[in-house]
């Protein structure tokens, strides 16, 4: 991918080191989660603040950003190598790989609603529904007796399929309004599974659903090999992963063809897109559909990993963390996105030592860094033309 | 027929609640363009600082003059306050994000809602759990025609139609709602024309949080039940009806809001098992009305904004 900023090509070496620092920055990531008490959590938080809010540093750190993004292929694929090299530092803690599991489940989310949010501009409060209907499909088909992988597809169809409908909402209403209608939806699938008591049990969830399983290992085993041995959770991690990496994959191919081109367009300039013979509703359609077939399986992975939900899961604030978690990371840049979800789901559980203030402090933030860095933590390079 | 009516008069009061709630929201949006989800939070912030109060006065059941006036002067120092933290949220959290799109302004106020209730759980009193709500209003019945109208509710209307005629009044025929609708027809040109745009829009924020207080104060007087999260209700709600209204419209807010609570009861009242099933046909009817009539039922047909 060929930045918006282009830089000067770089020598060999530097630029593996830099990658290695990148493989390196990962496992280190993952000794900090495990073994960073209040003392290096709030002086790490303090540098960082730090970094963002001092110009020098600030150029310094956006500099080699571009630098390294700039030869994108590589950088994802050292980010790849070094994600997959955390659960080897975590020995015999399963805790935090749990927790990196369902940060990515919802990373798979937030790339979703960035096709919608941060490429063609339209606001979906109402994610969660798609998030519980994928949950809830793959749940119940799985205590019916389906495999988990048909499950999974069904549970993406449909997610697809609603996410068609909805999108056809969005050929009469638009802006603010669609996120209405997406409110609603949101609103009415948490009171329809409260209430369908005889399909979902209602208020009290749905538990013991079944592990995912291959050639008999579960997500429940340990991993037993010969020179490797990792906790349960160590699956549910490299799973978490490959689907993350897949739906990254997925979205990135998208992006970088002419279908990228034209979110951009028709985000900018719908009318000027529909002058040269866009079909601006049905393109936005189908992107809508698109950008909702990827609460498919990061719903599936949920509740196959955590084994139980429940309508508390899906509701309309859930919508909105991940929409942060896109805001935040920098809206239509992948890499921001991931940034963003893993900080916002990782950040609370590192904050439990603050208590009952922890979510006084989370809004705090949300608003601080709002106000601050209104483009996100990593900008999109692509959108420095682009109109407020 | 003494049922449906009976119905009917629950709603009412429901409807003045929300109406209040709608305007706000919908005034807000118009001036700023900026949904603000912190709106029934900012009434909560109104509901506990009435509560404060209230515990410093002696209430006793009989009435008297210094229980009324000791109510009277709690209930407006909460309105007070509502108004003060509104104008607080526009200053510190979404006058800073003027240039920014309206998504993040609306995320802004999420994160001024989660502070709003996080404080009051953790700084208010046993703010963790829900905290009863003194009965101001003396819990006589009218009986008229087989139909029971409670006094609370009768108080309840009378506010709320006061209020409405107080700011259509206000909007309408003052030197301030010329200004606002000034605003709320074009910034730029009300900035080069010469209108104090900043201050008429923090003034409209005291004016818009005050009547979030009056209705989470009203809510409070309805169900004599408070908590720190009571406000989402009324958040989601009026934004509910500000948008079937059309957002920016104030008449569109109140049209709404009366539409949601004679949904919300109808449903309770005439589906079997219906009251499970309220918000659903909440939504169910705001998905149609949007989709039938995009701009809401009274919002202007303008140009698409892109």
């Amino acid at each position: 991918m060929a930045s918006a900023v282009s830089q000067q090509p770089a020598g060999l070496w530097s630029r593996l080191v830099a990658q290695a620092a990148v493989v390196a920055a990962f496992p280190l990531a993952g000794l900090f989660l495990l073994h960073a008490g209040v003392v290096v959590t709030v002086a790490a938080t303090l540098l960082l603040v730090a970094a963002a809010a001092i110009p020098g540093i600030r150029t310094r750190v956006s500099a080699t950003g571009r630098a390294l993004l700039a030869r994108s292929s590589s950088f994802w694929a050292a980010c790849l190598l070094g994600a997959a090299l955390v659960p080897l530092v975590m020995g015999t803690n399963g805790y935090w790989l749990f927790v990196l599991s369902i940060a990515m489940v919802f990373a798979v989310m937030a790339i979703g609603i960035n096709i919608q949010l941060g490429e063609i501009g339209v606001i979906n409060l109402g994610y969660a529904g798609l998030f519980a209907i994928a949950a809830y499909t793959s749940a119940l088909l799985s205590l019916a007796g389906w495999p988990v992988w048909a499950g999974a597809l069904a549970a993406t169809f449909l997610c697809w399929l609603v996410g068609a409908l909805l999108g056809l909402c969005s050929i009469r209403t638009s802006g603010d309004y669609f996120a209405l209608v997406t409110l609603g939806f949101g609103l009415i699938t948490h009171q329809l599974i409260v209430n369908l008591g005889w399909l979902t049990n209602g208020s009290n969830g749905i538990t013991n659903i079944s592990p995912i399983s291959l050639f008999g290992h579960t997500t429940k085993n340990p991993i037993d090999l010969p020179f490797l041995s990792l906790p349960p959770e160590a699956n549910g991690y490299f799973l978490c992963l490959l689907i993350l990496a897949g739906a990254v994959l997925v979205a990135r191919r998208f992006r970088n063809a002419w279908v990228g081109r034209m979110w951009a367009t028709v985000r900018q300039d719908s009318f000027g897109a529909a002058c040269f013979g866009l079909n601006v509703p049905m393109f936005r359609l189908k992107t809508i559909a698109l950008a909702s077939a990827f609460a498919g399986p990061s719903g599936v992975l949920f509740a196959h990993l955590i084994g139980f939900i429940s309508p508390d899961d899906f509701t309309m604030l859930q919508s909105i963390e991940v929409l942060a978690m896109v805001i935040l990371g920098g809206m239509g840049n992948i890499a921001g996105v991931l940034v963003g979800a893993i900080i916002l789901y990782v950040a609370p559980e590192k904050l439990r030592f603050l208590g009952d203030y922890r979510l006084l402090i989370y809004g705090l933030m949300l608003v601080v860094i709002l106000v601050y860095r209104p483009k996100g933590i990593i900008p999109d390079p692509r959108r420095i033309f682009d109109r407020a | 027929m003494d049922l449906i009516v009976q119905q009917l008069v629950n709603a009412v009061a429901l409807c003045a609640i929300y109406a209040l709630v709608a305007m706000g929201i919908s005034l807000f949006f118009g001036v700023i363009g900026v949904v603000n989800l912190a709106h029934g939070d900012i009434g909560t912030v109104g509901v506990f600082a009435a509560l404060a109060v209230l515990h410093l006065v002696p209430i006793d059941p009989g009435g008297g003059l210094s229980t009324v006036l000791g109510a009277g002067v709690a209930l407006a120092c909460g309105v007070a306050a509502s108004a003060v933290a509104g104008v607080l949220v526009y200053v510190l959290a979404l006058r800073p994000l003027a240039s920014a799109p309206a998504i993040i302004g609306l995320l802004s106020s999420v994160g001024v809602g989660f502070v709003v209730r996080e404080a009051i759980v953790n700084f208010y009193p046993n703010g963790r759990n829900p905290q009863s709500f003194p009965s101001l209003i003396p819990p006589t019945v009218y009986e008229v025609g087989g139909v029971f109208i409670d006094l609370t509710h009768v108080v309840l209307v009378v506010v709320a139609v006061t209020l409405v005629v107080a700011l259509a009044y206000i909007v309408e025929q003052t030197r301030f709602g010329r200004a606002t609708r000034s605003i709320l027809n074009n910034r730029e040109v009300a900035l080069s024309l010469g209108v104090p745009v900043t201050r008429v829009t923090a003034a409209i924020f005291a004016l818009g949080s005050g009547l979030a207080g009056i209705a989470a104060l009203m809510s409070a007087l309805y169900y004599n039940v408070v908590q720190s999260d009571m406000g989402m209700l009324l958040t989601v709600k009026g934004f509910t009806a500000a948008v079937i209204g059309g957002l920016g419209n104030i008449y569109g807010a109140l049209l709404g809001a009366i539409l949601v609570g004679l949904i919300e009861a109808a449903t309770a009242g005439f589906i079997p098992d219906g009251s499970a099933y309220r918000d659903v046909a909440v939504f169910a009817t705001l998905i149609a009305v949007l989709i039938l009539r995009p701009r809401g039922l009274l919002g202007r047909a303008g140009a698409e904004r892109v």
